[in-house]
């Protein structure tokens, strides 16, 4: 019994002293990297906004860790699936608060997944900065939420008047994703679009993962819309439109900036020729950020960035230059710094966080011509 | 307007009905409820993808193609998940086709990527479905392609039931494997043909969708899968005309959903509509007969 409480006190020691060899290595090793959690859909129906997502911020941290990192402090980039599903961005949430060397968070890519994570990132106090969540009460549900791209409230209301005032189109009728997302960006767009004085025939909303839609378009053509407005994302949109062609119903097309990818041609054909959309960004668009960054990914990937890796592109940027202004040492100050940013030149135009945490946005028109995105010219 | 939201119910509802036709066959024979229905309509819809992309944008032969492979895959599974587990209860099998669903999902989201896919639209106007116009309602060869081939096969496989030596082995042994087997049927093959013609049914219904909405991703069939799943419950689960009927039914009442109501409303209102008629009928609207004719249960 004796031998046994010494050599237990012998352990105890033991711990005692290698806990504290150990403790400054924990810390210096902490130093040398910090890591930024990426949560976004790498696979199921959005997988390419995911991966959108995915090179574009790793192309920022390459090149911060390239020019030395923040302060001789590498960052490196934690990816994680959300699948487009919310229980999934509230497990990744979890994870990525639980780890200490976590410091701030990118994503998710749907409102709905970075609505559902944000209470986790909110009790954290980790920043959750989302290259594309649009929705208008996301940024509400905390202190710590930020956006690059122009909300549904500020989209919405821009499209209704383009379609109104500058298409002078009178009778419009809608057909939206069911999502977090869909209704707000439709709900958005009908208000304004009834303030200049339309008429909305129909608003038809339809569940995630539907693919026949040939009921509600035969519903709509019936009622002869001017205009159709659709909020949803490319899959949909493409399917919509295949099928409204079948029934030779060819209305003028009015969507979200959520359409701008080579999919929706891909998949449209000639169906989603003359649609007409916002965007964030575009590769052609004169202004020096977008330039830039259409050059380095070109190089960099061989190909031409969309809008969503623009997004995440800037999303990346104004997360390096918060951490430039307050270290990596305490997530928490993250906010702060992003607060203190002026006139960030991005690849989307510039960005302050001056009133809040929704950026007002310069969006340009564009439109599908000869299976081509161009500009849009009236 | 009804003629064409007619149409459009009767087309999603023939695609229900043809999945629907699988479960029957499958339960019918074995026994036996398959989750991994969806996966291969799935990789049927996949195949036919291929097919069209890479041989030839010949309808008929992504058809026969899909049909091969799915067959290939059912007989697969048939020995995966009821084979080795003839014994074991139930759930177990249930447990194992469920894990080869997600297997199947998994594996295409590898091979193919987990974007949604469509041919190349030069490749679909080469196809050239061709339409007709009845008073401004258009309806394309190719629905009425989806709705006749549910019927013809729906014909066929009543036929093959009833009617031939095969049909007959089949239905003797889903009254009673160990009594067909004592009598020297080969059991074992029996169950294979069926879990292989089952299969092929979705692997049908996988092209035409496929094709049909131009669009393949790898989780497109779940909702399928279980829209008729329920509709084979619904039709009584081993009733062929059940399937058809009750299927054929959900797409109905899906559409004028969308028509009358709204359209979010659409699968609510048909799932409704299944609980209350199992509610009234617990065996569902047609007790299946003719693949087995007297049975306890």
């Amino acid at each position: 019994m004796g031998i046994c409480k010494r050599s237990w006190k012998l352990i105890w020691v033991f711990f005692l002293v290698a806990s504290l060899g150990l403790w400054p290595q924990v810390s210096e090793a902490a130093k040398q990297v910090v890591k930024v959690g990426l949560s976004a859909p790498l696979t199921g129906d959005w997988a390419e906004y995911g991966n959108d997502f995915k090179r574009a911020v790793q192309m920022v941290f390459d090149k911060v860790n390239k020019e030395g990192g923040i302060n001789s402090t590498r960052l490196e980039l934690v990816v994680l699936d959300s699948r487009g599903d919310p229980k999934e961005a509230v497990l990744i949430a979890e994870k990525l608060v639980a780890d200490p060397e976590v410091i701030a968070e990118i994503g998710d890519f749907s409102s709905s997944c970075s609505m559902a994570a944000a209470p986790i990132y909110e009790a954290a106090k980790m920043v959750q900065l989302s290259p594309t969540t649009s929705h208008q009460d996301w940024t509400k549900k905390g202190e710590y939420m930020f956006r690059v791209v122009a909300t549904q409230g500020f989209e919405g209301p821009y499209n209704a008047r383009w379609a109104v005032q500058e298409l002078k189109k009178r009778k419009i009728a809608t057909i939206y994703i069911n999502n977090d997302w869909g209704v707000d960006a439709n709900k958005y767009f009908v208000m304004e679009a009834k303030r200049l004085g339309a008429e909305v025939l129909a608003e038809e909303a339809f569940t995630p993962g539907e693919k026949d839609f040939t009921a509600i378009l035969t519903k709509i053509k019936r009622l002869n819309p001017e205009l159709v407005y659709l909020p949803t994302f490319y899959a949909d949109a493409a399917a919509i439109l295949n099928q409204a062609k079948r029934m030779h119903f060819k209305p003028v097309v009015l969507a979200n900036s959520s359409l701008f990818s080579q999919k929706t041609i891909e998949l449209g054909g000639d169906a989603v020729e003359g649609i007409l959309i916002p965007a964030n960004y575009f590769s052609t668009d004169p202004r020096p950020g977008a330039q830039r960054f259409t050059k380095e990914y070109r190089e960099l990937y061989g190909t031409d960035p969309n809008q969503f890796a623009a997004l995440a592109y800037d999303a990346a940027g104004l997360l390096v230059e918060a951490l430039k202004r307050v270290g990596v040492d305490d997530r928490s100050k993250v906010r702060q710094g992003l607060l203190e940013i002026r006139g960030f030149e991005g690849a989307t135009g510039p960005i302050t966080y001056e009133h809040g945490r929704d950026p007002a946005k310069e969006l340009v028109k564009i439109t599908i011509k000869q299976g081509k995105w161009v500009l849009y010219q009236p | 307007m009804i003629l064409e939201q007619l149409v459009n119910g009767l087309t999603q509802g023939a695609v229900y009905a043809l999945l629907a036709l699988g479960f029957t066959m499958i339960f019918g024979t074995l026994r036996m409820v398959t989750f991994a229905h969806g996966e291969v309509y799935m990789i049927g819809a996949y195949v036919g993808f291929e097919v069209i992309r890479l041989i030839s944008p010949n309808f008929f032969l992504a058809l026969a193609a899909a049909l091969a492979a799915t067959a290939l895959l059912g007989i697969i599974i048939e020995i995966l998940a009821f084979h080795f587990l003839r014994d074991a209860p139930h759930s177990t099998s249930l447990l194992v086709t469920i894990g080869v669903s997600i297997v199947l999902v998994n594996a295409t989201q590898l091979l193919w990527g987990p974007e949604t896919l469509a041919l190349p639209h030069a490749l679909l106007d080469r196809m050239d479905y061709g339409e007709v116009e009845i008073g401004g309602v258009y309806i394309t060869y190719f629905q009425v392609l989806v709705m006749g081939v549910t019927v013809l096969l729906m014909l066929i496989l009543y036929f093959f039931i009833n009617r031939t030596r095969l049909g007959m082995v089949i239905r003797a042994t889903a009254q009673d494997y160990e009594a067909a087997y004592a009598m020297g049927v080969n059991v074992d093959l029996v169950f294979m043909v069926a879990f292989a013609v089952g299969s092929m049914l979705g692997g049908v219904a996988g092209v035409l969708v496929g094709v049909y909405y131009n669009l393949f991703y790898p989780t497109m069939g779940g909702l399928y899968g279980l829209k008729a799943f329920s509709a084979a419950v619904v039709g009584g689960l081993t009733s062929l005309p059940g399937a058809v009927v009750s299927g054929l039914m959900i797409g109905v009442v899906e559409t004028f959903t969308v028509e009358l109501g709204t359209s979010s409303l659409r699968h609510m209102v048909s799932f409704l509509l299944m609980i209350l008629i199992l509610i009234f009928r617990p065996s569902g609207l047609f007790r299946g007969k003719e693949l087995v004719r007297v049975r306890g249960d």
